[in-house]
């Protein structure tokens, strides 16, 4: 198994090498740590302006690698690679798929609350065209240098994208050997106003909504192998992040969500409640791309897969 | 009278109060909602989703009925309307459920007279939101026609009884909102505020152009048809006044419900009656009652006559077409919970309480109701929609006026969270303004009503009365709250 940590030089960056560090620990992992620099000109240009820059940037590369490898330390084995594209995404992707990749770990961006986790620009790219899973970690995201993975929670809603991310996260909790949560999220604050049916209205929808839930949940589980760990629960409150917090997180938590559909217009990856849920979540949420190749174990079935660009 | 077993059986048996309020109370933590709804927060509810119901089109149909009489068919509308809120606001916080009077119908008078009752109000929410549309499409027409000059062509824009071949923006009004209910959108409260101002802001701005054209002459003769012609009116006029439900079904949400509840009642009522009045009375000063007769998007078109300039109408035909759009959703909301409360019951097949895992929200319940109601507006005339609408709200109402006497006497010692004050005249007074006006309703009215219940009547018999959760034993106590 080989995971692909997106390094930086900043503290998104180095976020998102403590998620990996910490997830290597556990489980067969490999970690990728590669830093994606800018293309250069291939031929010369005027007083080889472009050769110094070239050389900067190698340089820059060799601490910021360095430091990286420092900071992962000899505990987990770990590749360190740098790499040319036009782009950061494209840069992820191509190596991604070079290593064979099963995950990426990505860092926030520097916008957002403290142990929140930001959708920058590379992170949304990515979201779209990533052909693996995708993990995000919260900003601030340092974990003690021995953390490793405890749980493994996903986010069940019963739809057949969400069997996607069951299925993932069961996968995930197998070959780290951690337990599995399966916990279903209702939210309340939807009351229309003024109402002329009473302003308890979304209480009748949300219970009904509860009761589907547990429903989707009993069936999923039926079909879920014996060695597999497993609780299962609802958890409710006035907005996402109330219900996320109302449930007890230690350290070396993971959430699974499921991703959205792809319309034709734009290939929206996160849905709305995927991301309301990245914004809420206080542990890395890892998104697992709907109907692409989880193939996050090999004993996977690998799905009916569009190919991704 | 008791809930005894035997009972069951019967058309007539009734859902206990204990099981309503288990099925909204099952988490503690949540159980406990803040009394957070304020008196003048709770006022605005009442003045948002009462204004902008009718009286951008009622003047058309209600003027002509009455003459400069209006007047005082508003004051009775207004005062029945007041009248049925303080009643329908003690069997709200005696019954703190969702699904309007068919839920405390259920509780009180057993199980047919409530799926009459939900027929009613199917009347009440969906027929209205329709009726609603189809003055949003006079009003589009109008912005259009003010902005751009261009008018849709009549086929479009007209039901076929009218001389059209349907209602095409009515239609579209009515896709939107289902678009945005569907995704879960809600109308929050500062929304609303916002709303009520808009609202209100432009009819005063009716108001005071049409003053500067104002002649008393237009009010002589006073009543031109007498008393019966007040009392026709007063008819179409209460389907203006609804929404005022908005106010008494926030009981358990309020501070202070007691004092609370009926004063933003009074008060709504009385803003919402002033406003009213106001805009009659401007409106009468302006032109002969026989003038209003047939006017589309009528308030526009008076102020377009008096300044000969497009802009006043504009303003007020594009506040219209805002604060109605609003009120579409409101009231369509409305009607898919009490269909998903239905649903829950068992009284409607299992497809009106299925929630989309992704929006959260009664997805095919929503498709649903938007079809009925986009058929009705597109292809039903306005004021065939505007009398059903009195029809099933005001029956209704007397039902549950009749309602808070029946449970005074079967459930004295049941915690109420608001008592009707001047018990039992109130409720009597009530009822029997509503039946009053109801027996001004037209006689079409009455067939097209008869034939609506027949058919509820068939569904609740072929159906309802087969799969009612209560009949088959299930769940009245429902299942152990965790």
């Amino acid at each position: 198994m080989s995971y692909l940590v997106g390094l930086t030089a900043d503290r998104g960056g180095r976020d998102a090498l403590a998620l990996g560090r910490m997830l290597a620990r556990t489980g067969d992992v490999t970690l990728t740590v590669c830093i994606v620099l800018p293309e250069v000109w291939g031929h010369p240009s005027l007083a080889r302006v472009d050769a110094e820059y070239a050389s900067f940037l190698a340089s820059y590369a060799e601490d910021t690698i360095a430091e990286a490898r420092e900071f992962v330390g000899d505990a987990v084995r770990a590749e360190y690679v740098s790499t040319s594209a036009r782009t950061a995404t494209e840069g992820l992707v191509t190596t991604a798929t070079q290593t064979d990749a099963d995950l990426v770990v990505l860092g926030s961006a520097r916008h957002g609350p403290f142990g929140r986790f930001a959708v920058g620009s590379v992170t949304n790219e990515m979201l779209h065209t990533a052909p693996v899973p995708v993990a995000l970690t919260p900003r601030g995201f340092s974990p003690s240098s021995e953390a490793r993975l405890r749980r493994i929670t996903c986010a069940f809603a019963g739809s057949t994208r969400s069997r996607t991310a069951f299925d993932a996260a069961v996968q995930l909790s197998r070959r780290h050997e951690r337990p599995l949560r399966l916990i279903t999220l209702v939210v309340r604050d939807r009351q229309m106003y003024p109402s002329q049916v009473g302003y308890s209205a979304e209480r009748l929808v949300a219970e009904q909504w509860r009761a589907q839930a547990e429903e989707a949940q009993s069936n999923a589980l039926a079909t879920l192998p014996e060695d597999v760990a497993v609780e299962a629960g609802v958890v409710s409150g006035r907005n996402w992040e109330e219900a996320l917090d109302s449930l007890p997180w230690e350290e070396g938590e993971l959430l699974v969500v499921g991703s959205s559909r792809l319309g034709p217009v734009r290939r929206v990856f996160l849905g709305s409640n995927s991301t309301k849920i990245v914004r809420s979540s206080p542990v890395p949420v890892v998104v697992i791309p709907r109907g692409a190749d989880v193939h996050l174990d090999d004993t996977t079935v690998s799905r009916s897969s569009e190919p991704e660009r | 009278m008791s809930t005894s077993s035997p009972e069951q059986r019967s058309v007539f048996r009734k859902k206990p109060v204990e099981a309503f309020v288990t099925e909204t109370h099952p988490d503690e933590e949540g159980g406990e909602l803040s009394r957070s709804i304020g008196l003048f927060q709770l006022t605005m509810f009442g003045v948002g989703a009462t204004i902008g119901t009718g009286i951008f089109i009622i003047l058309t149909e209600a003027v002509p009925e009455a003459g400069p009489a209006v007047i005082v068919s508003f004051i009775l509308a207004g005062i029945t309307a007041a009248l049925t809120a303080v009643c329908y606001a003690e069997l709200a916080s005696t019954i703190p459920v969702s699904g309007s009077s068919y839920s405390y119908t259920y509780a009180t008078m057993g199980e047919i007279v409530a799926f009459g009752v939900a027929a009613c109000l199917l009347l009440e929410y969906g027929v209205s939101s329709a009726a609603v549309s189809v003055g949003w499409a006079q009003y589009l027409d109008e912005l259009f026609s003010n902005l751009f000059g261009f008018r849709m062509p009549e086929a479009i824009l007209a039901a076929p009884g009218e001389g059209g071949l349907l209602n095409f923006p009515a239609i579209v009004l009515v896709t939107l909102c289902c678009l945005l209910l569907m995704r879960g959108a809600r109308e929050s409260a500062t929304v609303n505020a916002v709303m009520v101002v808009i609202k209100v802001a432009v009819l005063i701005l009716f108001v005071i152009i049409a003053f500067t054209a104002f002649s008393g002459e237009n009010f002589t003769p006073f009543a031109p048809l007498g008393f019966a012609g007040i009392g026709v009116a007063a008819s179409s006029i209460f389907f203006t006044f609804i929404g005022l439900d908005a106010v008494s079904t926030a009981g358990e949400e309020v501070h202070n419900p007691r004092r609370t509840l009926p004063l933003a009642i009074i008060f709504a009522t009385i803003i919402v009656t002033t406003v009213y009045i106001l805009v009659a009375v401007a409106g009468i000063g302006v032109q002969q009652y026989r003038a209003f007769a047939g006017q589309e998007a009528g308030l526009a078109v008076i102020l377009r006559n008096i300044t000969g300039s497009a802009w006043p109408a504009a303003v007020l035909s594009a506040g219209a077409v805002i604060s109605i759009f609003s009120v579409t959703l409101v009231t369509l909301y409305g009607q898919t919970r009490i269909l998903f409360a239905m649903g829950r019951d068992g009284m409607l097949p299992e497809v009106f309480h299925r929630i989309n895992p992704t929006s959260l929200v009664p997805v095919r319940n929503t498709i649903i109701v938007c079809i009925f109601v986009g058929a009705l507006a597109g292809f039903v005339p306005l004021g065939v929609l505007i009398d059903l609408t009195s029809m099933g709200t005001l029956v209704a109402f007397t039902v549950v006026s009749i309602g808070v006497i029946i449970l005074r006497r079967t459930q004295p010692d049941l915690p109420r969270g608001f008592r009707v004050p001047g018990y039992p005249v109130t409720p009597i007074l009530s009822a029997g303004f509503a039946l009053y006006i109801i027996s001004q309703l037209p006689y079409s009215t009455f067939a097209l009503f008869a034939v609506w219940l027949g058919v509820a009547a068939i569904i609740y018999f072929t159906y309802s009365a087969r799969h009612s959760r209560l009949a088959r034993g299930e769940a009245v106590a429902t299942e152990e709250p965790e």
